[in-house]
C-alpha cells in the first residue's frame, strides 16, 4: 500500500477522504495549509499527493504548490491529483496558464465533491503507472 | 411540429481592437477607410479615362462651336499617375492588418490624401483655377480629412489644399500654366491678378469655414462615440465583476454541499451495513436532494464560466466529433442504463475545427436532456452528417417533447416547461441555457424541432473546416 499526502483546508472533507483511503490500507497524512506543503512533501516523499486548489489566503495556492513540486529535485515526478470546487474545464478567475496542461502537468483533475470509489480507482491507476 | 432556430450572434466590432488614434477611430475602422479610399479612387481614374476618351472622340470643330476645346492627352496622363499611386497604396495596405499600429495606417491615409491633392492640383491647372468651379473639389479632401483625422491634421490638409490652389493661381498669373483651358478658349487672354485673387481668397475663406464646421461636427460626433465606448466599457466591467462575484458566491455555496455528500459517501462506504433499512432510506433521500442541489450549483458555475470566456475568435483545434460524442455518452451511460435508454450513433468520424472542451459540454447537455426526457426503454438517435457544406449533429429523442409555445423559450435561463417539471422535478432549467451560451461562444447554429408527446430533435450546425 502507498503513502499518500492530502493537502486540503477543508478538514472534514480531508478526514473523510483519509478515512476511506486508510480503510483501503493506505498510510495518509493531512496538511490543512498550503504553506510549507512543498517542504513537507520533500521531507516525507509520499507516493502520491492529493492537492486542493483554493485556500483561504490564496485562491490558486494549489497551482503554486504543484508548480514548485514539479521544479523540486527528488519529488518532481510525484503523481499529483488536483481537487477543485469548480468545474476545471473553464478558467473562472484563474489565468489560462493555471489550467494549461502542458505548463501544469498534474496527472488528474477531480471536481469536488470527489466520488470516493472514483478516487480509489484513480489512485490505484496512478500508483500502478508511477 | 414546432421549430426554433438559434443563430450565432456576432460580437460587436468595437471589442476586437482597442488601439485608436486622435480621431478616436480603431485600427480596424481606419484600415477599412484606407481601403474605401482606394476603391473610390478607381472611380476617379475611370472618370478621367472617360473624359479623355470623349474628348478624343468628339470633333474639335464641334467643341469650338460651344467655346470648348478637346482636352488632349492630359486626362490620360493624370489617370495613369493616379492609377499608379493607387496601386502603390493598395500594395502598402496589403501588408497591414488590424494589429498594425494606428500611426502606420494613418501614414497610408496621409500618403493617399497628399497624392490626391497633387493630382487634383494638376487637374485644376488644366481646367482653370479661377474661371471654373473645379477648385472646390479640394473640399472633398478637406471634409474627408475632418472625418478621418483630428482637428490639427485636418487643418494641415486644409492649409496644404489652400497652398496648392494659391500656387496655381500665381502660376496662372505668371502665365506658367499650359493653355488653353479645357472649357473656356479665351481663358488666358491675360489673367488679371486682382480679379484672380478676388476669386481665390474668398474660395480659400469658404474652405476654412467648411473645415471649421465639418471638423467641429466630426469632433462632437467622436466625443459622443468616445463617451458611448467608455460607458459600454464600464457596463462590461460591471457585468464581469457581477459574474465573478456570482461565481465566487456559488463556489462558496458548493463547499458545504461537498461536505454533506462526502459524509454520505463515508456512511455508504464504511457504515452502510450497520444501518437499518429505514435509516438507509433517509440517507438515500438526503443524498438525492444534495446531488440535485449540487447539480444546480454546477450548472450555474458552468454557465458563469462560459460567460466569462473572453470574446474573440473561438479556438479552432481539430476535434474528432464521433470520438467526442462516444466519450460524452460514456459519461452519462450510468443514467441511461438506469432508465434503460439506449443510444444509436450513426455517421462516420468527422474532424471539425472547434473548442473541444466547450463542444463536450454542449453535447453532454444535449445528450443528458435526451436521456432525461426519454421514457423508460427509449432510444436516443445521434447522427453525424454533412449538409450545405456544413457538418450537422442531430440528437433525437422520442420522449415527452415540447409544446410549440414553450419551444422558443427552452434556451432561456432557468426556463422549464410544465411538462418537464412534471416529468423531472430535479431539472435545473440551465442545461439548454449552457448550450445556447456555447453556441454563441463558438458561433454555431442550433435548430430545435419538437412535438408535444413525440420527442425532440436538436440539430447543431458547424463549419466543416
Amino acid at each position: 500500500m502507498a503513502r499518500i499526502m492530502l493537502v486540503d483546508d477543508d478538514v472534514e472533507l480531508a478526514d473523510n477522504m483519509a478515512a476511506v483511503l486508510r480503510d483501503q490500507g493506505h498510510e495518509v497524512s493531512i496538511l490543512t495549509s498550503a504553506q510549507d506543503a512543498v517542504l513537507k512533501v520533500a521531507e516525507q516523499k509520499p507516493d502520491l499527493v492529493i492537492l486542493d486548489v483554493m485556500f483561504p489566503d490564496n485562491p490558486v495556492a494549489g497551482f503554486d504548490v504543484a508548480r514548485q513540486i514539479r521544479r523540486t529535485k527528488g519529488i518532481r515526478d510525484l503523481p499529483i491529483i488536483m481537487l477543485t470546487g469548480i468545474n476545471q474545464e473553464f478558467p473562472m478567475d484563474f489565468s489560462g496558464k493555471d489550467i494549461d496542461s502542458e505548463w501544469l502537468p498534474v496527472q488528474e483533475f477531480m471536481e469536488k465533491p470527489v466520488k470516493l470509489p472514483v478516487l480509489i480507482k484513480t489512485i490505484k491507476r496512478l500508483l500502478k503507472s508511477a | 411540429m414546432g421549430t426554433f432556430r438559434l443563430d450565432p450572434v456576432t460580437p460587436p466590432a468595437g471589442t476586437v481592437m482597442a488601439a485608436s488614434g486622435d480621431a478616436g477611430m480603431t485600427g480596424v475602422v481606419l484600415l477599412h477607410n484606407a481601403r474605401w479610399f482606394t476603391r473610390i479612387r478607381w472611380i476617379v481614374v475611370a472618370a478621367l479615362v472617360l473624359f479623355g476618351a470623349v474628348g478624343m472622340a468628339i470633333d474639335p470643330a464641334f467643341l469650338k462651336r460651344y467655346g470648348l476645346i478637346a482636352p488632349g492627352l492630359w486626362p490620360w496622363h493624370l489617370s495613369g499617375i493616379l492609377a499608379l499611386l493607387n496601386l502603390g497604396s493598395i500594395r502598402w495596405i496589403r501588408y497591414m492588418s488590424a494589429r498594425t499600429p494606428w500611426r502606420m495606417i494613418a501614414a497610408n491615409i496621409w500618403f493617399q490624401i497628399v497624392s490626391d491633392l497633387v493630382v487634383l492640383t494638376g487637374l485644376v491647372c488644366r481646367i482653370g483655377p479661377t474661371n471654373t468651379v473645379v477648385a472646390f473639389t479640394y473640399l472633398f479632401h478637406i471634409s474627408l480629412a475632418c472625418i478621418f483625422f483630428g482637428r490639427r491634421d485636418s487643418f494641415l490638409v486644409t492649409l496644404l489644399s489652400a497652398g496648392l490652389f494659391l500656387a496655381t493661381v500665381a502660376a496662372e498669373y505668371l502665365e506658367l500654366l499650359p493653355h488653353p483651358s479645357v472649357l473656356v478658349v479665351d481663358r488666358l487672354s491675360h489673367p488679371d491678378m486682382p480679379a484672380s485673387l478676388l476669386f481665390a481668397i474668398p474660395a480659400v475663406f469658404v474652405w476654412l469655414i467648411v473645415w471649421y464646421l465639418v471638423s467641429s461636427l466630426s469632433e462632437a460626433v467622436r466625443r459622443r462615440d468616445r463617451d458611448l465606448a467608455a460607458a459600454n466599457e464600464r457596463i462590461l466591467r460591471a457585468d464581469k465583476a457581477i459574474n465573478q462575484q456570482m461565481l465566487r458566491v456559488t463556489h462558496d455555496l458548493k463547499a458545504p454541499f461537498s461536505g454533506i455528500e462526502s459524509n454520505i459517501q463515508i456512511l455508504k462506504a464504511l457504515h452502510w451495513g450497520e444501518m437499518p433499512e429505514s435509516v438507509r432510506e433517509i440517507v438515500g433521500k438526503i443524498d438525492a436532494r444534495s446531488a440535485a442541489l449540487r447539480a444546480r450549483i454546477s450548472d450555474i458555475l458552468t454557465l458563469g464560466n462560459l460567460r466569462s470566456v473572453p470574446a474573440g475568435q473561438p479556438a479552432r483545434d481539430p476535434v474528432s466529433l464521433r470520438a467526442l460524442l462516444e466519450n460524452v455518452w460514456l459519461e452519462i451511460e450510468d443514467v441511461a442504463l438506469r432508465k434503460q435508454v439506449s443510444v444509436k450513433l450513426a455517421g462516420a468520424e468527422v474532424i471539425v475545427p472547434g473548442d473541444s472542451r466547450q463542444l463536450k459540454v454542449l453535447f453532454a447537455n444535449l445528450l443528458a436532456n435526451a436521456v432525461t426526457y426519454s421514457r423508460i426503454g427509449g432510444v436516443v438517435d445521434i447522427a453525424i452528417g454533412k449538409r450545405d457544406s456544413r457538418v450537422t449533429i442531430r440528437v433525437a429523442d422520442h420522449g415527452i417533447g415540447i409544446s410549440d409555445e414553450s419551444l422558443a423559450h427552452v434556451f432561456d435561463d432557468f426556463y422549464r416547461t410544465p411538462e418537464a417539471v412534471a416529468f423531472n422535478p430535479n431539472s435545473t432549467g440551465l442545461g439548454l441555457a449552457i448550450v445556447r451560451q456555447i453556441a454563441q461562444n463558438l458561433r454555431l447554429t442550433i435548430t430545435a424541432q419538437s412535438e408535444a408527446g413525440n420527442g425532440t430533435v436538436f440539430e447543431v450546425w458547424m463549419p466543416a473546416g
